[in-house]
């Protein structure tokens, strides 16, 4: 005998039945809503330099199961951190000036005064010292030149190197003991003359800003833009900074004051890689802005992302990650308390998350705005609608009544 | 959406609208005689309706009308009647105690007439019965099992002249007239051929599954009961004052 199926069981078994069309459909929808699923020509896919710092072996088994995990929306090109080294930055140093100091020396005990100022070089060799911050270098080079000038009778000359020492407010060498004293009296005479007048007023900027200044071969204390007080005379102004080629700078100060404007060229990869060891390279903020703009010139890379790893308490890691586009940091992210396991699903989040921050990718569309999710859910009703409709409907109904 | 995820959803959709169309709801009422206890045959009992007795004249004693249905035979005599089902369109529930269905059908003159074409009859027939079996209390047991017996009873026989959409009550009478003749006089029973009667609550067979019982209260000297059960209007007089 059947019995008829009371209505609250019917109603579940069609609650049921429209759960599980929705679970069947909903993933598929939700799956046709995530971008990374479809595939697009390698060729459209933006190229991103990869760099991830943090402790080997692991780093390295990390960058490269990222740079060759399938489905990447990027095409991501590994990079290694730069070797701890100051090369780049070695300047040349007065060395040479002191071979031609005992040269000239040796000229003046001979009384050779043009042989001595030959090995001394023109004036511009002072400058050029004080550029490279040889400061006592150029202060033997200029003192020895006046000497030499003094000693060939070339008063007005010797007066005018004497003006410029004391401009430059060098220290007096030791050497003042080997010269004559009419030569060591006209170097005191201008010093007492510089040290009562007036000082003036030197504006200094440069392209980009910020950059440090050295004056004289002396830090300056102040970037750019930036009001210097020395006193009148010719100046040798250095700039420097990271990510720039130094540059020095002559400058012609009258007793008014005056300005100075430099544009500096980029540095090239080299120096960049120099400049990065010599900063961060003995651990400091990897990921610091400064430090990315460094590594993208060092590298170079136009779009580069760094991922660091860092042990954390227990088996348990975080990641933190920047990510610069053409010099500018356009996003971090990090990802705490990973265990071993998750470390590489932690990084592969924060690597997207760089990168959709960064608009280098279309962020995950949500699955509420994907058509497919609305089709799905739309067919759903339909059939639930229906299969409702149809259950709801009254069967076709016989009764039979018989004997037992 | 892709041609293989259509698929399912297709197929889904055919096997709904399939399971729909052929989805036919079969309910079965099971017609049951109530019986009464039998002194005389514990196992079978006796049939409610059928135990009435007709005063002879005088009054002073009585004859069971089960006798009416005995038939001389060469062997001896056999049981044979005729049991007609009908169904009694009663439209409205009046309820479901005999005393209340029949003072409903006498208030509500003409509500409570046979539906036409219902009638179910079944002709029941006995070999001749040895003179043990022919004591009064006996036929009651004979004519129980008699209508219980698969294939010569009414076991398992389909009544499917049954109106299911309405209120009615299923009426058994018993008479001594053939099926045939029964039918010729549009299943309006000659009294003296009663043998009895006994009819079911109102129901409307639709919404009822399961045993329905064919009963009555009727005992005793109450032939007129029987006739008023089996009148053309299933009017009779009330059983039982209320």
């Amino acid at each position: 005998m059947l019995a008829p199926v009371p209505p609250p069981v019917r109603a579940t078994a069609l609650l049921c039945l429209w759960c599980a069309t929705s679970a069947a459909l909903l993933p598929a929808a939700a799956a046709r809503a995530e971008p990374g699923a479809e595939a697009r020509p390698a060729a459209a896919l933006p190229e991103v330099t990869l760099l991830v710092a943090g402790p080997e072996p692991g780093s390295s088994r990390l960058a490269l199961a990222l740079v060759e995990a399938p489905g990447a929306p990027v095409v991501l090109e590994r990079a290694a951190l730069p070797r701890a080294d100051r090369g780049g930055l070695v300047h040349g140093l007065g060395s040479a000036a002191l071979g031609d100091l005992v040269r000239a020396e040796a000229a003046y005990v001979a009384a050779d005064f043009g042989a001595c100022l030959a090995a001394l070089g023109d004036g511009a060799r002072v400058l050029a010292l004080l550029a490279e911050g040889e400061r006592l270098a150029a202060a033997r080079v200029a003192l020895w030149g006046l000497a030499c000038d003094v000693g060939r009778g070339a008063l007005a000359e010797a007066e005018r190197r004497a003006a410029a020492f004391a401009a430059l407010e060098l220290d007096v060498p030791s050497d003042v003991t080997r010269i004559a004293p009419d030569a060591e009296a006209a170097l005191s005479r201008a010093l007492d003359a510089a040290a009562n007048g007036a000082r003036a007023a030197l504006r200094v900027s440069s392209t980009p800003p910020g950059l440090g200044l050295d004056v004289d071969g002396r830090p300056s204390g102040c970037e750019t833009p930036c009001e210097l007080v020395l006193r009148p005379g010719s100046h040798v102004v250095s700039f420097h900074g990271d990510g720039v080629s130094p540059a020095h700078e002559r400058a012609e100060l009258g007793a008014a004051g005056g300005a100075l404007e430099r544009a500096l060229d980029p540095a090239p990869p080299a120096l960049a890689r120099a400049q990065w060891s010599a900063r961060y390279g003995a651990g400091g903020d990897l990921e610091s802005a400064g430090s990315l703009r460094l590594l993208a010139r060092a590298l170079p890379a136009d779009r580069l992302l760094v991922l660091s790893v860092l042990a954390g308490d227990g088996d348990h890691a975080s990641v933190t990650g920047g990510y610069l586009v053409h010099g500018e940091v356009v996003a971090r992210d990090a990802r705490a308390r990973l265990s071993q396991s998750a470390l590489e699903d932690g990084a592969r989040g924060v690597l997207r998350n760089l990168l959709v921050r960064g608009s280098t990718i279309a962020p995950p569309r949500p699955v509420w705005k994907s058509p497919w999710l609305w089709a799905a859910t739309g067919a759903g009703a339909v059939i639930a609608g229906t299969v409702t409709a149809l259950a709801l409907w009254p069967a076709g109904q016989r009764t039979e009544v018989r004997f037992q | 959406m892709s041609r293989r995820a259509g698929r399912p959803l297709a197929a889904l959709a055919v096997l709904t609208l399939v399971s729909a169309c052929q989805r036919v709801e079969v309910r079965e009422v099971e017609l049951a005689f109530a019986e009464r206890a039998n002194l005389s045959a514990p196992d079978a009992g006796s049939l409610s309706g059928f135990t009435c007795s007709v005063p002879d004249d005088g009054g002073l004693t009585a004859t069971p009308l089960i006798r009416r249905a005995l038939v001389p035979e060469p062997g001896g005599q056999s049981l044979r009647m005729s049991l007609v089902l009908q169904a009694i369109d009663v439209g409205d529930n009046p309820g479901c105690r005999d005393t209340k269905v029949l003072n409903y059908c006498l208030r509500e003159a003409g509500a409570c007439a046979p539906v036409p074409g219902s009638a179910l009859c079944v002709e029941l027939s006995t070999d001749p019965l040895p003179s043990t079996e022919t004591r009064t209390q006996r036929l009651h047991a004979v004519l129980a099992e008699l209508v219980h017996s698969p294939g010569a009873g009414l076991s398992g026989e389909l009544y499917a002249a049954a109106p299911t959409d309405r209120w009615v009550i299923l009426r058994a009478v018993g008479s001594t007239s053939s099926c045939a003749e029964l039918a010729a006089r549009d299943y309006t029973f000659p009294r003296a051929s009663l043998v009895g009667c006994a009819f079911s609550c109102p129901v409307i067979l639709s919404s009822w599954s399961g045993p329905l019982w064919l009963d009555s209260s009727a005992t005793g000297r109450c032939e007129a009961q029987v006739a008023d059960c089996a009148g053309p209007t299933f009017s009779p007089l009330a059983i039982d004052a209320e």
